[in-house]
C-alpha cells in the first residue's frame, strides 16, 4: 500500500474512531506524573492518548494534532515495556530494559521514534539533565516523515526506581517545533 | 427512503471553514495567487476492501482538476501563477508544501472528522507559520491556493459484494472521493479559507465533466 493511500487510511481510521474515542483538555497548571512526581504545564494541551497505540503508562498530548505536534509523557515504563504497543506481531517495538546505559537510553528513544514510522532518525550529542532530582539524559533529534517533512525532537529521560520516565516532544521543524518548544522547556524545568 | 438516499448520493456535498473574521485578509483586487497543481491520489477498492493505487486514474484526475480550476479562475480579479509541486520539493519551499499537506490532513481530521481538540476550540485557526513568506517572496505572491484529492472507486468485484451485502441488509462502503481546497495567506501563513467537496456520482474527477462539476462546488464562495 503506498504511503499516500496509507495516509488516507489513517485519516479515515481516525475519523471512524470519533464515535468511541475521547479527547480531553489538560489545562495549564500542575500535574502529577507516575508515582507522585510533580510537573507544571504552562499552557493547555489536548490529551489524545485514547487515539494512539501507546502503552498505558504513556500519555500523548498535542496542541494542533498528532501530525503537527506530539508530546509523549512516559510515567514509569517497566522493563519490557515500550513507548507504544506493537502494531503487528511481527513488528515488535523497542522495549525498555533495566539498567540501560545513557547511550542505550538514547538508542531506545531513537528506535521508538523510528517505530512510529519516522525515517532517518538522527540523534545529537547526549547532554546531562535532571528529572525530579535524579540524573537524566537530554537528547535532541531530527527525523523525516514518509512524505519528507523534516521533524525535530527533544527528550529527557531518567531511570527512577527501575522505571523509565521520559518526556519526548516531536513536531515539524518548519514553524511548529520552535513555536511550542518554550512550553516543553518549561515542562522540563518544572520537573528538574 | 431509497429515493432520498439516491437523491443525496447524486449531489456533491461541500462544507466550508474560514478563519475567524478578524484573521481574514481577503485578497484585494489584483493580488497574485500561486495555484499549486492539484495533488491527487486515487485507488481501486477491491472486493476484499483493500486499496490498490491507480496512477492512471490519479493522472487523469490531476489533469482534469487542473484544467477545471484554471477555467474557474479565469476572469477573476487576481493574477494567478501555476506552481508545479514536483519541481519545488527542495529546500524550504518543499518543506512548506509538505507542511501544508500535514496541516490539510489535520484540518480534515480535527475540523471535519468529528474529533475535536480542546486546544483548537476557539474556531478555525490553522497555519503554516510565517515561514510561508518564503513561498510568497519566491513567487512575488500574496496567497497560495492548494487542491488535494484522495479517494477510491469500487472495482466490479466490490460492487458485486456491495449488492450482495445489501440484499442481506448489510451496508458495505462503495468507495468515495474527497477533494479539499485551501487558501493560504503567504504573509501570515494562515489558512484563511478551506472547503471540502465529497464527490457525488455526477462528479467523477476522472472525467473532464466530473472534475468541472466538482470544482464549481469546491471553489464556490472562495474569496478569490
Amino acid at each position: 500500500m503506498s504511503r499516500q493511500i496509507r495516509l488516507t487510511a489513517t485519516v479515515l481510521t481516525l475519523m471512524l474512531l470519533t464515535s468511541c474515542a475521547s479527547i480531553t483538555s489538560v489545562p495549564a497548571g500542575p500535574l502529577t506524573l507516575g508515582e507522585g512526581h510533580p510537573a507544571t504545564l504552562d499552557r493547555e494541551w489536548s490529551d489524545i492518548s485514547t487515539l494512539t497505540a501507546r502503552t498505558p503508562q504513556v500519555r500523548v498530548l498535542t496542541i494542533d494534532g498528532l501530525a503537527l505536534n506530539r508530546l509523549y509523557v512516559a510515567q514509569g515504563l517497566k522493563p519490557g515495556e515500550g513507548l507504544t504497543r506493537p502494531m503487528a506481531k511481527d513488528k515488535p517495538v523497542p522495549a525498555y530494559r533495566k539498567d540501560m546505559s545513557p547511550n542505550e537510553v538514547i538508542e531506545f528513544v531513537s528506535d521508538s521514534v523510528a517505530a512510529q514510522g519516522y525515517q532517518r532518525v538522527e540523534t545529537g550529542e547526549l547532554k546531562p539533565a535532571r528529572l525530579w532530582g535524579k540524573d537524566a539524559v537530554r537528547i535532541e533529534l531530527t527525523a523525516k516523515t514518509e512524505t519528507g517533512l523534516e521533524v525535530s525532537g527533544v527528550a529527557e529521560a531518567a531511570d527512577i526506581g527501575g522505571r523509565l520516565y521520559l518526556i519526548l516532544y516531536l513536531a515539524p521543524s518548519e514553524h511548529y517545533f520552535n513555536t511550542y518548544l518554550p512550553s516543553v522547556e518549561a515542562l522540563f524545568h518544572s520537573a528538574a | 427512503m431509497l429515493l432520498a438516499c439516491l437523491a443525496m448520493a447524486a449531489c456533491t456535498t461541500t462544507e466550508v471553514r474560514k478563519a475567524a473574521p478578524t484573521a481574514i485578509a481577503a485578497p484585494v483586487a489584483d493580488s497574485k495567487v500561486i495555484v499549486v497543481n492539484p495533488d491527487v491520489k486515487l485507488a481501486v477498492l477491491t472486493a476484499a476492501g483493500l486499496q490498490e493505487p491507480r496512477e492512471d486514474w490519479s493522472q487523469s484526475a490531476r489533469a482534469n482538476l487542473n484544467t477545471a480550476i484554471n477555467d474557474a479562475l479565469k476572469g477573476r480579479a487576481h493574477r494567478f501563477e501555476a506552481l508545479d509541486p514536483q519541481a519545488s520539493m527542495d529546500g524550504r519551499a518543499g518543506q512548506l508544501l509538505r507542511l501544508h499537506e500535514a496541516v490539510g490532513q489535520s484540518i480534515l481530521v480535527y475540523s471535519y472528522g468529528g474529533l475535536r481538540l480542546p486546544t483548537k476550540a476557539k474556531g478555525f485557526d490553522w497555519t503554516l507559520g510565517e515561514g510561508a513568506q518564503v513561498l510568497g517572496q519566491q513567487h512575488q505572491a500574496a496567497y497560495a491556493l492548494f487542491v488535494t484529492g484522495r479517494g477510491t472507486y469500487a472495482s466490479a468485484g466490490r460492487a458485486a459484494v456491495v449488492i450482495g451485502a445489501a440484499m442481506l441488509g448489510v451496508g458495505v462502503p462503495m468507495g468515495s472521493q474527497q477533494v479539499f481546497a485551501s487558501l493560504v495567506d503567504l504573509h501570515t501563513g494562515q489558512v484563511v479559507w478551506f472547503n471540502v467537496a465529497t464527490a457525488g456520482p455526477n462528479a467523477d474527477i476522472r472525467s473532464a465533466e466530473g472534475a468541472a462539476a466538482l470544482t464549481r462546488d469546491l471553489l464556490k464562495g472562495a474569496p478569490l
